[in-house]
């Protein structure tokens, strides 16, 4: 279940970086050559190669603009064809997030270049690592979400820390999912709103407060915004992007008085977390589990009904499967 | 008319060579070519036209108006060129005007006293006039309406893709066969085979070719497993290419993703590789033998006309019915991968089989080992037989039997006896069964293999002759050496050709020209026998017997055709149960338009009784009103015998899709109750090897729209959930059960808004043991589970 993403600069093939994940050992560095050679190559002859298959591997190649060709080998049973090409643009996506696109897109000095990216491990190895973890947002691009009762008391809440902070996009995040969300956070292209919810994932667990410079790939690829995050139970973290006002610190006092009333409901909210559903829904006990997709609103709630182990993992390599192909057509 | 060289028989344009095929009159471009002309060598070829024996062309005629007066003449034109002739050498083009010989105009009236003329050898030029783009364009506009698509195509596309430039803009499929082995002084040396062959300077694919081959090699280095499949991009297009490694050498296709999937191609790539082993022994003395080109290339030139067909549905006018049948021969193509079974009624499967029992036994006239007292030169291993395409009867191993329906749709013959009666084909050609090659005895396990041991099946050098004729398509496989005497090294192809010519000649025009529904099969046997006889001189005494055999078994009286039974075989019982093209075929001759007969389905019932009852126990209480369907027509219920299991739709559906009540009376239905609910029945074996399905004419004929749509819904369902399956066993899960199961709803918009739209679930089970076989169900939602199960429980029923 090997996974491998390599970086080399579009002009001259000077690697950037690699990551390896699962339990493949790292390619050597001959073939990675090869790899970025044939691409180049067939590029030079107006060819340009977009992936391939073999029994075991499906490799994905992807040229950026004036900057990087991202190269992605996968083992076939993790991730079809199709979702290569998504993953791609999701590592692409992601590296824009943290850099932005104008110092992707000229990398004056490569070996600082090199020095700054290894920033966005953490990010690009959640991402890779997607397949382990119980979201499906890497196969389905859509946003994770949960679905539980006492939504009301959690969207006012959100809405009026939001008005607080003066800012427009804010999300409550349980579990790595969203929870609610503003309407202008929804309005955010599908694939930010997923790399927001990867990025908070991916940096470590704080008790408190993070304060985090990002581009959003679509809709400011130029300009720095703010992440904030505050924890307000462990698993539960309120997210908002701000401008340059108001400071952490400010903020930081307001959270209480916010969300004092509703950690209850967070708590309830956690407590359904592992099936996804509230308590009182019964789902016939032969439904072992199901994901539901809303491809308007790119949404996606998936739910595991089975307590064992086996069965979840089951289920899970089952799912991978399935919905690559309703949604190839 | 046949074309028969070496074996390769490619193409077989009309139903008749004497008359004028439906194309328009020559206008393009002249061209001369030289020939050289020996009429003394030529002249011991009796049975050949002198255009075939001088120039190698078949030849046919047409009548145009000569210029400045009101008088026509009838001139000739190429309807086919013998593979190995000058005419074939020079690339003369099918459906080209032979003009001019030596500056004097040629007509069909002359051509054979001028050409007997020329008694010493000498050098003749003769001017062709080509087919132009503008013409074609008007043929393929015809195809839409026509029926008979698949007739024209073939004869056109060699000569559109060898010679016509096409913009660059429109990849074409591109086939390289390359090699490691190559000097590196030579910039096109590794390259050992290339198509298209002309513009190959042009084609970005051939000049990054280095590309494929690193990719290959780089793959391995990886996981060890070579490439499958890869995408390009080129001319912004998105490419698929399909690779096929073998040893030091790299065949690769590459056909742009508008026009097949590249699940299809790596189907495509399969089947190739296996016809192209099939006949030339191996991949490789396939594709470097520079012999071997002119074959080679049409045998691409073919599979190009395959896949880029769907170029003529975007670009002419668009009819529904016609798009959607090309989506669902797709469906079935990559589906089933084996050839339609037509499940025949008992008494008539009984007699095609003896008939060809009684071939195979080779115990006639001087075939047998007494009449010269010598041992035969061959040995018939066993027979196929295909009407319309479809699979009739088998009296092969599922592989050579695979092997013969892979060569025989590639060349087009199944198709287009499928889709209109051919005059006659007869292809002569030594194969190499897939079943003997070295490569499928490695894939066997090793419990295969002792089991084995203690037989080994003689080995000789086998042939295959395919014997066509009107709907049908009759296949023999035969051995030389082995049992039969042992053959030199230096097998004489050329003196079989000719006898067989010779022999099998006469009787067909004769059988022709009788206008009247002379059937195949004993048409086939006589010529199959005419080849195998020395004389060829008790052709018809086979036929004879074989037509008397038949007329015991009272065939005639279930059958409505009341003249010429003696001619007839067993075939007319074929015939009969058919579909509509044929009968309206019968037309010219004495037998009045076929009506349906209260005698058909008497057979039939007992047949169709058990398997309604396999599908629900309470079933038996009225058998009349049992059998009601959807079906339309009375035409068409007799075409439903042929394939019991095909038949009706839901009554939901039904009502929905507003049926014609008032055609149910002569109708049939497999299920019980008031609704009927199965509306498609489709089985695949692995070990027969066969499908039994609907065929696509019968699911074409239906004139409503949503049913169409929720045909081919469902077909292309059922293939993805067939890959779901090919998928999970491939990724070698732990097996959760036997059985494994993928269900999908999907909902079908009503045109008229008064009504619901309907919604209907496709199930697939997938059974892995005791082997493995797939069933897949379409129903609507508002049906109970139980009836569900029951319609799967048909499935472990039903068997051929």
């Amino acid at each position: 279940m090997a996974v491998y993403l390599y970086a080399l600069t579009s002009s001259g093939g000077v690697p950037l970086y690699s990551r390896t994940l699962g339990d493949g050992k790292p390619l050597p560095y001959p073939v990675v050559a090869s790899l970025n050679g044939v691409h180049m190559y067939g590029k030079s002859g107006e060819v340009e190669l977009v992936s391939a298959d073999s029994e075991q591997y499906n490799i994905g190649w992807r040229s950026y603009p004036h900057s990087i060709t991202l190269i992605l080998v996968v083992d076939k049973s993790l991730y079809s064809k199709h979702q290569i090409d998504e993953l791609l643009d999701m590592i692409y996506d992601g590296m824009v997030m943290l850099f932005g696109q104008d110092d992707l897109m000229t990398i004056k000095n490569v070996e600082r270049f090199k020095r700054d990216i290894r920033v966005s491990y953490a990010l690009l190895d959640y991402i890779l690592q997607l397949h382990s973890t119980n979201s499906f947002s890497d196969i389905t691009q859509c946003v994770d979400v949960l679905a539980s009762r006492s939504t009301e008391i959690l969207q006012n809440s959100l809405n009026a820390f939001t008005d607080a902070a003066s800012s427009l996009h804010g999300c409550l995040l349980i579990n790595s999912k969203v929870k609610v969300a503003t309407p202008e956070w929804s309005s955010l292209g599908h694939r930010e709103q997923i790399l927001l919810c990867h990025m908070v994932n991916s940096l470590p667990q704080v008790p408190a407060a993070r304060d985090v410079p990002v581009y959003l790939p679509k809709t400011s690829p130029n300009v720095a915004q703010r992440l904030v995050t505050f924890t307000l139970l462990p698993g539960a973290e309120v997210c908002l992007l701000c401008g340059p006002t108001p400071s952490l610190s400010q903020l930081e006092k307001e959270v209480e008085r916010f969300w004092q009333p509703s950690f209850d409901a967070i708590k309830l909210v956690q407590s359904s977390v592992d099936r996804n559903l509230p308590k009182d829904t019964l789902v016939d006990s032969n439904v072992l589990g199901f994901v539901m997709l809303s491809n308007s609103s790119k949404k996606c709630l998936s739910c595991y009904t089975s307590e064992a182990d086996e069965y979840n993992h089951q289920l899970g390599s089952y799912y991978y499967y399935i919905p690559c192909y309703l949604m190839a057509d | 008319m046949s074309v028969c060289n070496e074996g390769d028989v490619f193409h077989i344009i009309n139903h008749d060579t004497k008359s004028a095929p439906d194309r328009l009159l020559p206008t393009g471009n002249l061209y001369e070519v030289l020939f050289h002309v020996d009429m003394g060598k030529t002249r011991d070829q009796p049975g050949l036209s002198e255009c075939e024996k001088v120039f190698g062309i078949v030849p046919f005629q047409f009548t145009k108006l000569v210029p400045h007066s009101k008088v026509t003449k009838t001139y000739i034109g190429v309807a086919a060129v013998i593979p190995g002739t000058e005419a074939f050498k020079a690339n003369v083009g099918l459906s080209d005007w032979l003009m001019r010989i030596n500056d004097s105009e040629a007509t069909w009236e002359n051509i054979n006293n001028t050409l007997s003329a020329f008694s010493s050898p000498r050098q003749i030029r003769v001017t062709f006039q080509q087919m132009t783009t503008q013409s074609k364009k008007v043929l393929l506009t015809r195809q839409h309406t026509a029926g008979d698509v698949r007739l024209v195509t073939p004869v056109q596309s060699t000569r559109e893709i060898t010679t016509d430039k096409e913009p660059s803009a429109t990849p074409h499929l591109t086939v390289m066969y390359m090699t490691l082995d190559s000097s590196e002084d030579s910039s096109t040396n590794d390259l050992l085979y290339c198509y298209p062959h002309d513009n190959r300077e042009d084609n970005k694919l051939v000049a990054v070719r280095g590309m494929f081959l690193t990719l290959s090699n780089v793959m391995s280095d990886i996981s060890s497993h070579p490439t499958k499949v890869s995408d390009v991009m080129c001319q912004g297009q998105l490419v698929h290419i399909a690779y096929t490694q073998s040893g030091r050498q790299l065949l690769v296709i590459a056909a742009p993703s508008a026009k097949i999937t590249a699940q299809h191609l790596l189907i495509v790539m399969k089947n190739c590789t296996r016809v192209l082993s099939y006949l030339f022994s191996s991949l490789h003395s396939a594709l470097s033998d520079k012999e071997n080109v002119g074959r080679v290339n049409i045998f691409f030139t073919l599979l190009s006309q395959l896949i880029l067909q769907s170029r003529y549905i975007a670009s002419g006018p668009l009819d529904s019915n016609y798009y959607i049948r090309c989506d669902l021969e797709r469906c079935y193509d990559t589906m089933t991968n084996s050839p339609i079974c037509i499940v025949l009624p008992d008494e008539t499967k009984i007699q095609v089989d003896s008939v060809l029992s009684e071939f195979e036994a080779a115990d006639f006239g001087d075939m047998s080992d007494d009449f010269y007292d010598m041992r035969r030169s061959y040995s018939i291993l066993g027979t196929c037989l295909f009407y319309k395409g479809y699979l009739a009867a088998n009296h092969l191993p599922a592989e050579d039997m695979l092997d013969i329906v892979l060569y025989t749709a590639h060349y087009n013959i199944l198709t287009i006896t499928r889709h209109s009666p051919i005059g006659s084909s007869i292809i002569w050609q030594e194969v190499f069964p897939t079943r003997r090659q070295p490569s499928a005895s490695s894939q066997s396990t090793e419990s295969e293999n002792e089991e084995n041991q203690f037989y080994v099946e003689v080995t000789g050098r086998c042939f295959l002759l395919v014997v066509a004729h009107k709907h049908s398509v009759m296949s023999v496989l035969l051995e030389a050496g082995g049992c039969a005497a042992k053959k030199l090294d230096t097998f004489d192809f050329c003196s079989i050709c000719e006898t067989k010519l010779r022999s099998s000649r006469p009787p067909l025009t004769s059988l022709e020209n009788l206008q009247q529904p002379v059937k195949s099969a004993p048409a086939a046997a006589t010529i199959a026998k005419g080849i195998l006889s020395k004389a060829g001189t008790t052709a018809t005494d086979f036929m004879r017997r074989a037509s008397a055999g038949t007329n015991k078994v009272k065939i005639k009286q279930s059958l409505d055709l009341n003249s010429s039974a003696t001619s007839m075989g067993f075939m007319a019982s074929l015939d009969r149960p058919g579909a509509e093209i044929d009968t309206q075929s019968y037309g010219s001759g004495s037998s009045p338009p076929p009506t349906p007969n209260s005698e058909t389905p008497g057979f039939l019932r007992s047949r169709n009784m058990s398997l309604a009852s396999t599908g629900s126990a309470e079933s038996a209480n009225s058998v009349n009103q049992l059998y009601k369907s959807g079906s339309r027509t009375s035409k068409s219920t007799s075409r439903m015998i042929a394939n019991p299991e095909v038949i009706s739709k839901k009554e939901n559906a039904s009502d929905a899709l507003n049926i014609n009540s008032a055609s149910k009376e002569n109708s049939f239905m497999l299920t019980s109750g008031e609704g009927n609910t199965l509306f498609n029945y489709m089985s695949f074996d692995s070990i027969l090897g066969v499908v039994v399905c609907p065929t696509l004419n019968e699911l074409m004929t239906d004139d409503f729209v949503e049913h169409r749509q929720l045909l081919s819904t469902f077909y292309t369902t059922c293939m993805s959930i067939r890959y779901l399956f090919q998928q999970s066993l491939d990724a070698g899960e732990p097996e959760i059960s036997m059985v494994q199961e993928h269900g999908a709803l999907f909902t079908i918009p009503s045109i008229n808004s008064s009504k619901k739209s309907n919604s209907y679930w496709v199930i697939g089970r997938c059974l892995l043991r005791p082997t493995r076989r797939e069933f897949y169900v379409c129903h609507h939602d508002s049906v109970s589970e139980s009836l569900v199960e029951l319609a799967f429980k048909c499935n472990t029923g039903v068997l051929l």
